[in-house]
């Protein structure tokens, strides 16, 4: 059974981890904040009650309820180049949902190097993004967006710019569905970005390309942020494949 | 020769609040141009010394510009300019 890590179990990671833990996956919920009043439109598996509670407790207890048996890890720690490979040993697929940048390009980095497939999300506003990545193939993350907007740059996060609870919802379910297509072996939207427009109800496909000279993708080099570079390791021929647990 | 461009949540305090804009022009690049006319000071939210901002994208209908000819890519009557800022949330 394949082992999910839902790094961030936010508004995302929430819809994301209870389709995941239904559809048998075996989860790692990691997040390090509590539950907020502010966080209860949008983080489905959160209630009133769970209020300054650890997210990953109060999110373990719920996906138990949904799906007795289900096999849910938490793990109450932040994402850095420390944490990172102990949160990513064993997993077979990352699921990103997190609020910052910085754990954004360091989840990407650290999956690239690892050579584990990730379906980032995120939401702002009305509308979400999600890009799934197989490595070994295709742009990873930092191929489309190179790097963090500087401090001086208009960076959207719903922190700044909020998120309308019903939009998460629906992003999150989303990666869930990307996730379970990654993990089948199929890698037909990997590295698509799917941006989808509540307001305006339209979803589009934009194919950004792998970056000639994205980090991520330069063999035997010492990644910037600190991580060895391993050249796409179960890569055989284009075609991927996934150790069986 | 109109061409429509989407923008990203951040770049719509830019243009009175909007989620697209048209403007005309035969490559991104006067496009931009003509967006910067109708809402002097766009173009700086999106260009930088070496081009396009780096934690922004720009797509002509699907593809990346940057795998085109960049800010030189040409456009056709009705072609699609998205700009997508990289978020985070949820
Ligand atoms: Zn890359």
């Amino acid at each position: 059974m394949s082992l999910v890590a839902v790094l961030g179990v936010g508004g995302l990671g929430c819809p994301a981890a209870l389709a995941l833990g239904r559809a048998g996956v075996r989860l790692r919920l990691v997040d390090e904040d509590r539950v907020e009043r502010s966080n209860l439109h949008r983080q489905g598996l959160y209630e009133e009650a769970d209020v300054g509670r650890p997210k990953v407790a109060a999110a373990r207890e719920a996906l138990l309820r949904a799906a007795p048996g289900a096999a849910v890890e938490a793990r109450q720690t932040h994402f850095s180049p420390d944490t990172m490979d102990d949160l990513l040993d064993g997993v077979d697929l990352v699921v990103e949902g997190t609020d910052a940048f910085g754990a954004k390009f360091l989840v990407a980095d650290r999956c690239a190097a690892r050579g584990v497939p990730v379906v980032h999300g995120a939401c702002v506003g009305w509308y979400g993004t999600v890009l799934p990545v197989a490595p070994g193939e295709g742009p990873c993350y930092r191929c489309v967006f190179e790097d963090a907007p500087g401090c001086d740059e208009d960076a959207g996060t719903c922190v700044t710019a909020g998120v309308y609870g019903p939009v998460p919802a629906l992003v999150g379910a989303l990666l869930a569905v990307e996730a379970l297509r990654l993990l089948r072996g199929d890698h037909g939207n990997a590295g698509r970005v799917l941006w989808y427009d509540a307001w305006r109800q339209v979803a589009r496909e934009l194919s950004p390309r792998r970056r000639s000279r994205c980090p991520n993708h330069q063999p035997d080099t010492i990644h910037p942020r600190g991580g060895l570079m391993v050249p796409a390791p179960r890569s055989t021929g284009g075609r991927l494949s996934w150790p069986s647990r | 020769m109109a061409i429509t461009i989407r923008l990203a949540t951040q770049l719509r305090a830019h243009v009175q609040g909007r989620e697209e804009v048209t403007a005309v022009g035969e490559t991104v690049r006067a496009v931009l141009d003509d967006v910067d006319r109708q809402y002097p000071g766009f173009k700086d939210q999106v260009l930088g010394e070496k081009g396009v901002k780096r934690h922004l994208n720009v797509f002509v209908n699907e593809d990346d510009i940057r795998f085109l000819e960049s800010l030189d890519t040409a456009l056709r009557d009705r072609d699609v300019l998205t700009i997508m800022a990289a978020v985070a949330g949820g």
